[in-house]
């Protein structure tokens, strides 16, 4: 099966991915993110570069953007989606470690579409990544051009 | 150093206030007026012979006049003066010589001349007698025409002349007069002058600001001590085109010569006025150079001419160099807080993270593991996530209070009830299933950054309810010691009403009294019936991770009432706290009243 992934998860930081993937598997969404270590890779992903030269066709239906990363970092990929044609309709959130007032203004300023701190506390962790990829990837319908989905239908993802 | 020393000679210039004395005033000229006309009195008691005279004698500037008596001669000097009177010696009645002692007698014709006229056969007594009575002169009957015409004229030119000489002299008086009046006035100028002079030179002597005055030529008038001493030089006499590099001016960058007709004494002289120009001074006496601000001013007299320039200057090396401290210390602080503010950043992001992991990878080994975990297992797990909780809340405590010391403070009047009534909703979840008995009193309104008051209300009214937890039923009171709320129980809340020898009032007293708390500063308390505290150690209360509890009894990280005491300092206001063991606690900060906060108390 060819593999289409929905949700882009740009974040360095191997232990968050997988606690978000923990996260987002109560709504069985675990299978559908891809994940980028670094800014450029999500780049690479979302302009079709590098070793996701190969995928499908047709955008995430959200990016879960951190925004320290290594390369090239968040605030800078949510500039470059933003600011081009074809990215600019992608549901941006980031998911970050960072409450500073800075950080939020500048994501705001460039059209973020949500901005989400990563509680330290566990299970406060999992409730809002719940609900972020619940949102976004099963309730939100997301603009045109976006990947389809691989998986079960919707009503039974939400059961 | 090349500079000629001349001693220095203080010339000052004529004040400018003092009038100078106009040497060459236009005074009245001599003014020459035509001769006036001349007289002649002819008495002769013959008509004939008057008439023959009158005829010869008639001329212009002439006015004859003729007497046919000596009483009618007398009659006429009561009238009139005469340049030359010509008196018949023989008449009936009043003879000549009668007449002519008569003339003499009155001190107006007593230098009138008279010309006696006789006949021929006149003894010589007769003659004598005429002389010594006053006559000028004889004519013997008959006349030689011409004679008589040639002594008569000359008696009317030395009348004329006469009168000329007369005019002259007082003309001359006058302007003689006018002339020691002047100089009178003149000397009163002197006086006046050196008197202000002395005054000036005093003046210029004691200011601490360096004067120095060039007339129109450049040529150095004045250089007062002051000059001398900051400039470290005395005057010398170089061209104004050598000024600049002669005293070693350079411009503020320290390295480019001084424009040499820029020079502020040169524009001044120039007509030109500068102000506040910055220069710098140096050459090997003074290594270190030293900063001058310079003003300089043409000088005019009182008539508008220009006479020269001045320039006054002060030495503001000090100034300068405190400026450049000020511009030092500034640039590093700005360092430290971009340092701070990135320190805070990578806290914020970076120390969160293993936190997160931590308490994450916890929850799950024990859904994973859940059956190979004894007790004693699940009980350290639940430890690590705790412990990881814990620090993840002393870290957001801390990002707090450092970014409450941080931002910028934003004042508006702010109503406090409001703030109190949204915390208390804040803190449902906390008091929750808890007795707690409120007393709200009205509070002012006061001008201040409504996020962080709110802060101050978190943290206090927090308190009060984790304290007051052993108590089966609290009491938490808020309330301002201006607007004193009515009814309070004084079981366990002791009341706020000043009663004389209150205990709860001497903090109150106490601040006020070392003039912490202005009298119209407004005070707000928040109090408890809870656990309290040992005033022993109500100095640490508000001091970073100080804590007067074990985490065991009461949780927390010991940064709130940190947090407190910065938000009410930033805002001019002072905290302080109250207590007694198993009693209750009071906390009071005051806040400058709203009219005038942010008049007096500008920054932050």
């Amino acid at each position: 099966m060819a593999e289409i992934k929905r949700i882009l998860l740009a974040e360095d930081n191997l232990k968050d991915v997988e606690l978000t993937l923990v996260a987002l598997d109560e709504y069985h969404l675990a299978n559908e993110v891809v994940v980028a270590n670094d800014g450029s890779e999500a780049l690479d992903y979302l302009y079709k570069r590098g070793r996701f030269a190969m995928r499908p066709v047709g955008n995430p239906v959200v990016v879960l953007l951190d925004l320290k990363m290594p390369k090239v970092d968040g605030l800078e990929v949510l500039r470059t989606i933003k600011g081009d044609h074809d990215l600019k309709a992608i549901p941006v959130v980031i998911l970050t470690s960072s409450r500073e007032e800075q950080d939020l203004v500048k994501s705001y300023n460039l059209g973020v579409n949500a901005y989400v701190v990563k509680p330290v506390e566990f299970k406060a962790f999992v409730d809002a990544v719940k609900q972020l990829g619940g949102f976004w990837a099963l309730l939100n319908e997301p603009p045109p051009g976006t990947l389809g989905r691989t998986k079960e239908p919707r009503r039974s993802a939400v059961a | 150093m090349t500079q000629p020393s001349h001693p220095i000679t203080l010339t000052i210039l004529r004040p400018v206030s003092v009038a100078p004395v106009e040497p060459d005033r236009p005074t009245s000229p001599v003014v020459i007026t035509p001769p006036i006309t001349a007289n002649i009195l002819l008495v002769d008691d013959d008509p004939g012979s008057l008439m023959a005279m009158e005829t010869l004698l008639a001329g212009p500037g002439r006015t004859i006049v003729t007497a046919e008596s000596g009483q009618d001669a007398l009659r006429h000097l009561l009238q009139q003066d005469f340049a030359v009177i010509l008196l018949d010696v023989r008449m009936p009645r009043l003879g000549g010589v009668e007449t002519a002692a008569l003339i003499r007698g009155r001190a107006r014709s007593l230098h009138t001349p008279i010309i006696f006229l006789s006949a021929a056969d006149t003894m010589d007594a007769d003659v004598f007698r005429g002389y010594s009575v006053g006559a000028v002169d004889y004519l013997f009957k008959p006349f030689i025409p011409e004679i008589l015409k040639a002594k008569v004229t000359v008696f009317v030119d030395l009348f004329q002349i006469g009168d000329r000489v007369r005019q002259q002299s007082e003309q001359l008086g006058a302007i003689n007069q006018k002339l020691d009046q002047d100089i009178t006035a003149r000397k009163r100028a002197e006086e006046e002058l050196s008197k202000q002079t002395a005054v000036l030179k005093s003046v210029l002597a004691s200011i601490g600001e360096g004067v120095v005055v060039a007339d129109m030529a450049g040529k150095f008038v004045i250089w007062n001590p002051a000059a001398e001493r900051i400039v470290g030089l005395v005057p010398a006499g170089v061209p104004q085109e050598q000024w600049s590099e002669d005293y070693s001016v350079f411009l503020p960058d320290q390295v480019t010569p001084y424009p040499a007709d820029q020079i502020p004494l040169a524009k001044a002289i120039r007509g030109e006025s500068v102000d506040g120009d910055v220069q710098f001074l140096r050459r090997p006496g003074i290594p270190k150079g030293i900063w001058l601000s310079v003003t300089g001013r043409p000088l005019r007299d009182e008539s508008g001419i220009q006479r020269g320039g001045v320039v006054i200057f002060s030495d503001i090396t000090e100034r300068k160099r405190a400026e450049e401290e000020i511009k030092k210390s500034n640039t590093q602080l700005e360092a430290a807080n971009k340092e701070l503010e990135s320190f805070s950043y990578s806290v914020s992001h970076d120390l969160r993270a293993p936190l997160r992991h931590m308490n994450g990878f916890a929850d799950l080994l024990q859904k994973h593991a859940a059956s190979a975990l004894d007790d004693k297992g699940h009980r350290y797990l639940q430890t690590i996530s705790e412990s990881a909780k814990h620090m993840g809340r002393l870290i957001d405590d801390l990002l707090l209070f450092s970014r409450m010391g941080r931002v910028e403070l934003r004042r508006t009047p702010v109503n406090l009830n409001e703030i109190v009534s949204d915390v208390l909703r804040e803190l449902r979840q906390e008091t929750e299933g808890r007795r707690i008995e409120w007393k709200l009193g009205t509070l002012p309104e006061v001008r201040g950054d409504p996020a962080m008051l709110r802060q101050v209300f978190v943290n206090l009214i927090a308190n009060a309810v984790k304290y007051t937890r052993p108590r089966e039923e609290a009491r938490i009171e808020v309330g301002t010691l201006t607007h004193l709320p009515s009814a309070v129980s004084r079981e366990d809340v002791p009341s706020p009403h000043p009663a004389p020898g209150d205990p709860l009032l001497r903090p109150l007293q106490r601040v006020m009294g070392e003039e912490k708390v202005r009298g119209d500063d407004v005070v707000v308390f928040v109090r408890d019936n809870g656990v309290g505290f040992d005033m022993q150690y109500a100095h640490k209360l508000f001091g970073v991770f100080q804590r007067l509890h074990s985490a065991r009894e009461f949780e927390g990280t010991g940064i709130g009432l940190a947090n407190v005491q910065r938000i009410i300092g930033r805002h001019g206001g002072r905290v302080w706290a109250e207590g007694k063991v198993n009693e209750g606690a009071a906390f009071f900060f005051s806040l400058p009243k709203l009219a005038e906060t942010g008049k007096t108390r500008g920054g932050d």
